[in-house]
């Protein structure tokens, strides 16, 4: 039965994507109105067969239906229930049938939007590409990735296999591969109208209007993926570290690069007309590397070149891949000369300049951790080597490139276009350049050492004193202006600019982030130790002592937790329990880390062997400087892309008599913060 | 017009220069990953540069220091080295010192010792793991193999006997 409802659901869906995506494209090619709007009936056709695919595989694995593959691979009578829920994405079939749910709601959302817009060529091209796209994942799941898979044996067995022990250890679980999704998927959207921009010959500002808000959502849900994901690699995996520079990790950090570069390269195209091949060039190299991860993540060919050709799915991911890199190449060159637009950058200290800087320099760092990616596979495929390639080079490439972005991101917001001063530029920056070098001073004088850790802190202050600036100028001169209190003023200002101020609030917590990797990575303590009940070691000012071990077992897994008594300048802290798993489904036993936060620093406590012969525990205690930060800066990020996605509120002018200097303080302090004119077109745009 | 072709030359030089670094970060980065005999081939060619040896740890071969790190000795069934670990040994081995357990062993050679860094124990750590099993169960199968061979050899009782 459910076997039934999901295989027909995803027909429906596949069926659904081909009549729509060929009637779409038919339509357009031919500016039949009728054709058009015929075809976006079928975009509801696939969330409905989407959303009965997903709704059947969580029906069958919530009934333990172990007729179904996926479900006996997937699921235990002994996993809870949120792993249970959760399974859907613990494995490959499962994952391609939330990316199939995901796409489908966004091609539903975007065909809403542009409801008003069904006639419009460029609108009808994006959505054919859209459902083009979902065809394939649809197809995947008909054909190599079939979920609804019947068991081998004729025989229903009584209970599942399980889910990975990994995968139902944390329940981080339940949001880091959705929100990734949600961030991957998204990038459909932007795609989609580059292709339709292509296609139609219209590649002017409207493509990168429409699709602001999709790139926006879609840029935020991969950020709060990727921060997620390296939370749960903090807190589940018992390594002591939150990024290891590991192939899947990778996978995931190359769109955002290309993404964020395209979020501040778009506003070049939309002031000065200019980089609309780069920006269109990124937006799909940003497409082309979601389907690159997951070709990576999904083939085996990380784990062996010769693994590839064992998957069934890798080489249709391989195709398509293909078809996108090599289609849109061919797109971009049959407009060539229309493409290359007049501007140009008259000066290297000018917003667009330093945009440009910002742009080539996530280009190369997006380059390097690609080249650093994917050489092991092409050392095996070429030479029969197996090599890989150490944290040693990602750290060594990947700093100078992020000390450059921290540079950048504290001087480009206060720079204006086209052009510049030698005085403004004194105004704007000789406070925040004074705050980053007394911090750096000052830090150093506390005993900081090593140079990329003491600039990134400099620059990092540097960046926050700019915004704090920009803040500032923008509240003083509206309260000038407009006599209103300091948050009345503060939140209206916002609101005024919600793209700007959104911005710099996603700056403050990359700051955020930036400091606490510079911290964690150079200042760490970290100790392996092995302890008897009773015995204590101290490690940079923390007493951890052994109190003994309890043993708990449940259906699901047995555990064995060491009682750790902690205590710090006579107080404390109280008891933590790092523990080891056993899963009665998995060969090798899983570390659960214990961690005592605070604004300073964590205490990571994890366990390596439980007692001896000799009662003796193997630990390994480290203490981390400013992890938690490192979150704090993810959430601040998520908070500004939400502030940039609040609609502009417009604001009737100052009239009457005296308004007028009222008028010029808070357009000077508009200028002053980098911030573009009220009067100025492309802010209108930026509010639809 | 000098001006503009002074700024190609320098970009051209930074990139020049960005290469070579990378290049050079990239040479000096690269982890071999062998299996234990392949190893031991290329021993003299390998030098002390960091490498990773796949293989499986021999039965009743483990034993911790106090003070931390582990000896060890790790095989592919064609070969053996004697491993010296400076960090803690993964729990699953410690837990079944008389079974063969696949990991990698990052470190460099010194002498005929490898000097491990870390141990890795060998399963998928993303979400699909059953690929990589088949390369465990071969190195397992061939180290249960090695094992009863040597056990043969030296004529001494099996478990079962």
């Amino acid at each position: 039965m459910r076997q039934a409802i999901g295989s027909f659901s995803l027909t429906l869906a596949a069926t659904g994507a081909i009549s729509g995506a060929v009637v779409l494209a038919v339509g357009a090619a031919r500016h039949d109105v009728r054709w058009m709007r015929l075809g976006r009936r079928f975009v509801p056709v696939v969330l409905i067969g989407a959303i009965g695919a997903v709704a059947a595989m969580q029906w069958a694995l919530n009934s333990h239906d172990y007729s179904l593959e996926y479900v006996y691979s997937n699921v235990a009578n002994a996993t809870p229930r949120l792993f249970t829920i959760t399974a859907l994405w613990g494995a490959l079939e499962g994952s391609i049938l939330l990316w199939g749910l995901i796409l489908a709601i966004y091609i539903a959302a975007t065909a809403h939007r542009f409801r008003a817009r069904a006639d419009d060529p460029v609108v009808a091209w994006a959505t054919a590409v859209q459902l083009f796209v979902a065809l394939f994942f649809f197809a995947l799941m008909l054909g190599p990735a079939d979920p609804f898979t019947s068991h081998a044996s004729p025989i229903t067995p009584f209970d599942g296999q399980g889910p990975n022990a990994l995968l139902q250890n944390h329940p981080l679980m339940a949001f880091h591969p959705p929100m990734l999704y949600a961030g991957y998927v998204g990038f459909t959207i932007p795609f989609s109208f580059a292709i339709s921009a292509l296609i139609t010959g219209r590649f002017g500002e409207g493509w990168l209007a429409d699709t602001r808000r999709a790139s926006l959502v879609a840029w935020g849900f991969l950020t709060v993926g990727i921060v997620l994901g390296a939370w749960w690699s903090y807190e589940v995996l018992g390594w002591g570290g939150y990024w290891a520079w590991d192939p899947v990790e990778n996978a995931s950090l190359l769109p955002w690069l290309t993404a964020t570069a395209f979020m501040h390269s778009v506003m070049v195209q939309e002031r000065r007309g200019m980089l609309r091949v780069w920006n269109l060039s990124l937006v799909i190299a940003t497409f082309a590397l979601t389907i690159l991860g997951t070709f990576l993540t999904r083939s085996g060919v990380i784990e062996s070149v010769h693994a590839f050709s064992e998957s069934d799915i890798g080489v249709w991911l391989l195709v398509f891949l293909g078809v996108i890199v090599l289609g849109s190449l061919v797109l971009i060159g049959l407009r060539g000369d229309a493409l290359r637009t007049p501007g140009r950058i008259d000066s290297p200290l000018s917003r667009e300049a330093a945009f440009l800087a910002n742009n080539l320099l996530f280009a190369a760092f997006a380059l390097v951790v690609l080249i650093g990616t994917v050489y092991p596979l092409l050392a095996e495929a070429l030479r029969d080597e197996r090599v890989s390639i150490g944290e040693p080079y990602f750290r060594a490439m990947t700093a100078p490139i992020g000390i450059g972005l921290l540079f950048l991101m504290a001087v480009a917001p206060v720079l204006p276009w086209r052009a510049t001063s030698n005085a403004v530029l004194r105004d704007r920056l000789l406070v925040p350049a004074a705050v980053g070098v007394a911090v750096m001073a000052v830090t150093v004088a506390f005993g900081a050492r090593g140079n990329a850790q003491v600039a990134a802190f400099g620059l990092g202050a540097f960046c926050l004193a700019g915004i704090g600036r920009n803040f500032g100028v923008g509240v003083q001169a509206r309260r000038r202006a407009r006599h209103e209190g300091v948050v009345r003023a503060a939140g209206r200002m916002v609101r005024g600019n919600p793209r700007l101020y959104g911005g710099l609030v996603v700056h403050v917590g990359v700051v955020l982030i930036g400091v606490a990797i510079a911290a964690s990575s150079g200042y760490t303590a970290k100790r392996e130790v092995q302890l008897a009940t009773g015995e204590s070691v101290t490690i940079s000012g923390y007493t951890v002592s052994y109190l003994g071990s309890v043993e708990t077992v449940t259906d699901q897994k047995s555990t064995v937790s060491a009682r750790m008594r902690v205590e710090r300048g006579g107080d404390d802290l109280g008891v933590y329990e790092p523990s080891i798993s056993t899963f009665p489904s998995a060969t090798t036993a899983i570390g659960t880390p214990s961690v005592r936060t605070s604004w300073r620093n964590d205490l990571y406590l994890s366990m390596s062997s439980t007692e001896d012969a000799d009662g003796r525990i193997g630990i390994t205690i480290a203490v981390n400087p400013l992890i938690v930060w490192l979150w704090i800066g993810g959430a601040v990020m998520a908070l500004g892309t939400v502030v940039c996605l609040v609609p502009r509120r417009r604001e009737p002018s100052l009239s009457g008599a005296g308004a007028g200097a009222g008028v010029g303080a808070v357009a000077a302090a508009a200028d002053m913060a980098g911030e573009t004119r009220p009067e100025d077109p492309t802010v209108v745009g930026a509010s639809t | 017009m000098r001006a503009g072709k002074a700024r190609w030359i320098i970009a051209a030089a930074v990139c020049v220069g960005a290469i070579v670094f990378m290049v050079t970060q990239l040479g000096a980065n690269l982890n071999y990953l062998e299996p234990v005999s392949v190893a031991v081939e290329q021993r003299e060619s390998r030098g002390d540069r960091q490498l990773r040896i796949g293989g499986v740890v021999k039965p009743g071969t483990l034993s911790e220091r106090a003070g931390g790190g582990s000896t060890f000795e790790l095989t592919d069934g064609d070969a053996t080295i004697a491993v010296d670990l400076s960090g803690a040994p993964h729990q699953t081995v410690t837990d079944n010192p008389d079974g063969c357990v696949p990991v990698v062993v990052e470190g460099h050679w010194q002498g005929e010792t490898f000097a491990g860094d870390r141990m890795i124990l060998r399963h998928g750590a993303e979400y699909d793991d059953a690929k990589h099993d088949i390369g465990d169960v071969q190195d397992r199968l061939d180290c249960e193999r090695s094992v009863a061979d040597a056990e043969a050899a030296s004529d001494l009782p099996s478990d079962e006997g």
